[in-house]
């Protein structure tokens, strides 16, 4: 709705719309190729370094960037908005939580157990030594 | 022929379906001020196991029809070392007064957790998928099956942690008084990955920056070291 009131001008804007958005559209594909390309270098890689091609992948892309001294503008265009739309693609994993139901009531004490209790007490622990971390810095504006 | 073309159909079908419940779940969760039990994960998920009860009760068999969108987070994950890179700067300036805290809970979160587990004798793939509970979502389950664990627990594991980290958060600062908005935020980018992270950008922009850093560092340094120890 809000693109077709602002599209209403000149004919000179109107034609420069599809190269323009022939350009959008072969930015995305420029960077959905190299996030395929490298996950599949970092599978390859796994003969060398044996860890998830994920991680493999994104030490590959992240030495690449500090190669080339900063990231690469059609991918700091187009990456951002997948990241912010992660979860998306989490769901179809997260659905399996349905099968299994069973073990899940099966195992709840010792899920709650570790899920609850040793969740606070790791961040009773973290917030503590992140504090005692950070406020020896020069900066420090609070204190108790 | 007929058959590929039935899959691939009802594969397109599904895949509607589910963004069409992201969709929904992000109006409920901008509608509800971003509550961390309205998050678009928990939401999208209750929305779409609903539908399968309705239309096809195998959910194994939707997730099969979903797997394109499984696969696609893996290049999607290859993704996250924009943010990492960009964080480099401030790890080199903070050093080891944030790498310290990192490294705490790092390593304590996964294996008080995994302690628990084995000491109550539950199975081996859950004490192994319950140590990737604190790393980021995609390397949490990409690094639990690569231990032997089950990605899609982990995945709700994950998520559930991250939920009880938001939600415990103003007990804990209360138990230690300690109200910093950067040991909070870095102890949310530590214990709750993604979703502590977009609690700590609603408290401030510094907690923000220092959960993302935490999220960053912890998600990798962690995931690799449990992968080359047990692995």
């Amino acid at each position: 709705m809000r693109q077709q009131t602002s599209k209403q001008p000149t004919k000179v804007q109107h034609k420069a719309r599809l190269p323009e958005m022939a350009e959008t559209v072969l930015t995305h594909l420029a960077a959905i190729l190299v996030l395929i390309g490298t996950y599949q270098l970092g599978e390859l890689a796994y003969v060398i370094l044996p860890l998830p091609a994920t991680i493999n992948g994104l030490l590959i892309l992240l030495f690449m960037f500090i190669i080339y001294g900063q990231i690469p503008d059609f991918l700091a265009r187009t990456v951002p908005l997948y990241l912010k739309h992660m979860s998306l693609f989490f769901v179809p994993a997260v659905m399996a939580v349905w099968l299994y139901q069973q073990a899940v009531l099966e195992y709840w004490h010792a899920l709650v157990l570790s899920l609850v209790v040793t969740t606070i007490l790791s961040m009773l622990l973290v917030l503590w030594v992140a504090h005692r971390c950070l406020t020896n810095t020069p900066v420090s504006p609070e204190k108790p | 022929m007929d058959w590929a073309y039935t899959v691939f159909v009802e594969s397109a079908v599904w895949i509607c379906l589910l963004v069409l419940c992201y969709g929904i779940s992000l109006r409920i969760a901008s509608a509800s001020q971003q509550h961390v039990l309205l998050h678009p994960i928990v939401v999208t998920t209750i929305l779409l196991l609903v539908l399968t009860q309705i239309i096809e009760p195998d959910v194994a068999r939707v997730m099969g029809h979903l797997d394109l969108v499984q696969w696609l987070l893996g290049p999607l994950t290859v993704g996250l070392a924009l943010p990492v890179y960009k964080q480099l700067p401030v790890l080199r300036r903070m050093g080891i007064k944030v790498v310290l805290p990192i490294m705490v809970g790092g390593i304590f979160a996964p294996l008080s957790a995994w302690s628990v587990l084995y000491f109550l004798g539950t199975d081996v793939a859950w004490q192994m998928t319950m140590l990737t509970k604190s790393i980021t979502t995609p390397f949490a389950m990409d690094t639990a099956t690569m231990l032997g664990g089950i990605a899609g627990l982990a995945a709700v594991f994950n998520i559930v942690t991250g939920v009880i980290v938001v939600m415990t958060l103003p007990m804990v600062n209360h138990i230690l008084r300690i109200h910093g908005d950067q040991a909070s935020g870095l102890m949310l980018g530590v214990l709750g990955h993604g979703i502590g992270t977009s609690k700590a950008v609603l408290l401030s922009e510094q907690a923000g920056a220092f959960a993302s850093l935490a999220l960053c560092v912890n998600g990798v340094v962690t995931a690799m070291a449990l992968s080359f120890l047990f692995g």
